[in-house]
């Protein structure tokens, strides 16, 4: 299989024996050296910069959601949802610095009321702040393209509050590892519940992406420090967008949210939870939500590309349809560049190609074959 | 055409994209939208040099949460206007450190810039006075300063304007000669 030595990013396919296709996307990242203080000369993060994972851990806390997110979160939810800007607007910088160091010190010893901070812009600018800062963007890359193949696939409607859609978002989360996991349905359920009030609040789903597309989803130092800055602020845009969508079709504090926080201590919601289970128990979708999206493999060639959810069909299903398919696909494989596209994968109705007609005889096979089965009844 | 970068910088909902869209489409923006990063163009007479030349002005509006790439605009930027408003006085302590980085990242003391109070119409809830502006603005080795209202159109085509002449103050017109680019930036 040829490899494009120019480009920094290499796909390939690999056909599997005696079915399955296995797709491999390897990028090459270039190590740049930091102008910054080494990470071994700055005094370990504590909270701010500190791996969303070990803060967990180290903190024990039953939501395995940080404490400055759930302390931040509940006092807002208090008295912040109808501030107008709520997450737009900026608190004090001298404020926020003494609260990063309260957090700093002593997490479970923070008290957040209205006479320590007055002001709730300062609670949602530290909450901000705490998510920039995060070694890892809490957006995976992984998660950000599982949503944008989603998008492509399923636009959101704004008139549409089907359950059903709102589960299988629920369910893209399920690429991610589970401190973030946790952390960012706890978020997700905050955010919906600051746009429903935005009728006071003004904060639409949409201008929370803007203020927290750049926060959960930020780029690595790294790679502003090269020539790739500009696709990366191009990048921006999209990652809005993706977290719009998310934010539109999330369901809010529902049973699928309650769900993916603690599915064992919710017995009256055992139904729904059924739902989830028996739709992943059905053999197709055993692999997490993040594999089953093959994403863009068209360099590979046309042979390769599939209808979004066809192709899992083809993997994990084991119908006959499946061997049919092989030899078209030999033949596309061997045959010269250009022509296969014309000629096979576009005509799949055509009524002279090789594969319809093998199928035609299968069929007629089959059909004989039940003929012959009722005939016997019949003598019997 | 010359071309003159000029960014807006300052703390969410102080008003840079209004007073942009104002100076630019005479418009005042009564919508509740947060600013990604838009860019804005507009062509201009230039007074400076009595007679009057088309100019060229970049105007970049950037949100605040948007912090790598507002490095990357401090580094391009021509001019810029630091804007707070005279109704929040975080939005305008926050200003020094703003400040500060463009300094830091432009590698030298003589930046050009303006200080701008936006706002000004809402009299009844200012909490920042106009001596305050002006004493911060000497401090910052005189630098500009005004008071705007994107809403009442105060003083908001003089933002630009004083942008552009600091600029050709810095870096003299070379006249007939090959075009220069500008470029005013909002954050």
């Amino acid at each position: 299989i040829p490899l494009h030595n120019t480009s920094r990013s290499q796909q390939l396919c690999v056909r599997l024996e005696p079915r399955g296709l296995l797709y491999v996307k390897l990028t090459l990242l270039e190590q740049f050296v930091t102008p910054f203080p080494r990470l071994s000369d700055l005094p370990p993060p504590k909270v701010f910069g500190m791996e969303l994972r070990h803060l967990v851990e180290k903190e024990a806390s039953a939501l395995k959601v940080p404490l400055i997110i759930q302390k931040c979160v509940s006092e807002i939810e208090r008295r912040g949802l109808k501030v107008v800007g709520l997450y737009r607007l900026c608190g004090s910088a001298a404020v926020k610095k003494e609260l990063r160091d309260a957090f700093e010190r002593d997490s479970a010893a923070v008290t957040l009321n209205d006479e320590l901070y007055p002001d709730v812009n300062v609670i949602t600018g530290i909450l901000k702040d705490y998510l920039r800062e995060l070694p890892s963007p809490l957006i995976t890359r992984t998660l950000y393209e599982v949503v944008l193949e989603t998008m492509m696939v399923r636009p959101a409607c704004r008139n549409t509050s089907d359950a059903q859609r709102s589960q299988n978002t629920v369910s893209l989360l399920q690429c991610l590892p589970e401190a973030e996991r946790a952390t960012l349905s706890f978020l997700l359920d905050h955010l919906s519940l600051v746009a429903s009030y935005s009728e006071s609040n003004r904060m639409t789903c949409q201008n929370l992406a803007v203020c927290f597309g750049p926060v959960l989803l930020t780029p690595t130092q790294e790679s502003f420090a090269h020539s790739e800055e500009i696709a990366s602020a191009v990048d921006f845009k999209r990652h809005i967008e993706a977290l719009h969508y998310l934010l539109q079709l999330w369901p809010g504090e529902s049973v699928v949210s309650a769900i993916i926080r603690s599915p064992v201590h919710l017995p009256t919601k055992e139904t729904s939870l059924q739902v989830v289970v028996s739709r992943r128990g059905r053999g197709r979708l055993e692999s997490p939500p993040c594999n089953r999206y093959a994403g863009d493999w068209s360099v590979c060639g046309r042979d390769f590309l599939s209808n979004d959810e066809a192709d899992y069909d083809e993997v994990a299903g084991s119908e006959s349809d499946d061997d049919m398919e092989e030899p078209k696909k030999r033949d596309v494989w061997t045959s010269p560049d250009g022509l296969y596209v014309d000629e096979f994968a576009l005509d799949f109705d055509a009524p002279f190609t090789c594969r319809l007609s093998l199928k035609d005889f299968d069929t007629l096979i089959s059909d004989l074959e039940r003929e012959l089965a009722k005939q016997i009844n019949i003598c019997l | 055409m010359r071309e003159y970068k000029l960014v807006v910088l300052g703390s969410g909902g102080v008003g840079k994209s209004a007073l942009t869209v104002q100076f630019v489409q005479g418009i005042f923006v009564e919508k509740y939208d947060p600013t990604i990063e838009d860019s804005y163009r507009k062509n201009v007479c230039e007074f400076i040099s009595l007679q009057c030349e088309l100019i060229r002005l970049l105007i970049v509006c950037l949100q605040e949460q948007f912090t790598a790439m507002r490095d990357l605009y401090m580094k391009n930027g021509q001019g810029f206007a630091l804007v707070y408003s005279i109704t929040a006085q975080s939005t305008f302590n926050d200003l020094q450190d703003l400040r500060e980085q463009i300094l830091r990242v432009k590698d030298t003391e003589d930046v050009p810039m303006i200080l701008v109070g936006n706002k000004c119409d809402l009299e009844d809830e200012r909490v920042v006075g106009k001596e305050q502006g002006q004493n911060f603005a000497r401090q910052w080795s005189n630098c500009a300063f005004l008071e705007s209202s994107a809403k009442s159109k105060i003083n908001v085509n003089e933002i630009f304007y004083d942008l552009v002449r600091q600029i050709n103050r810095k870096t003299p017109v070379e006249k007939k000669r090959a075009k220069k680019k500008s470029n005013c930036i909002l954050l």
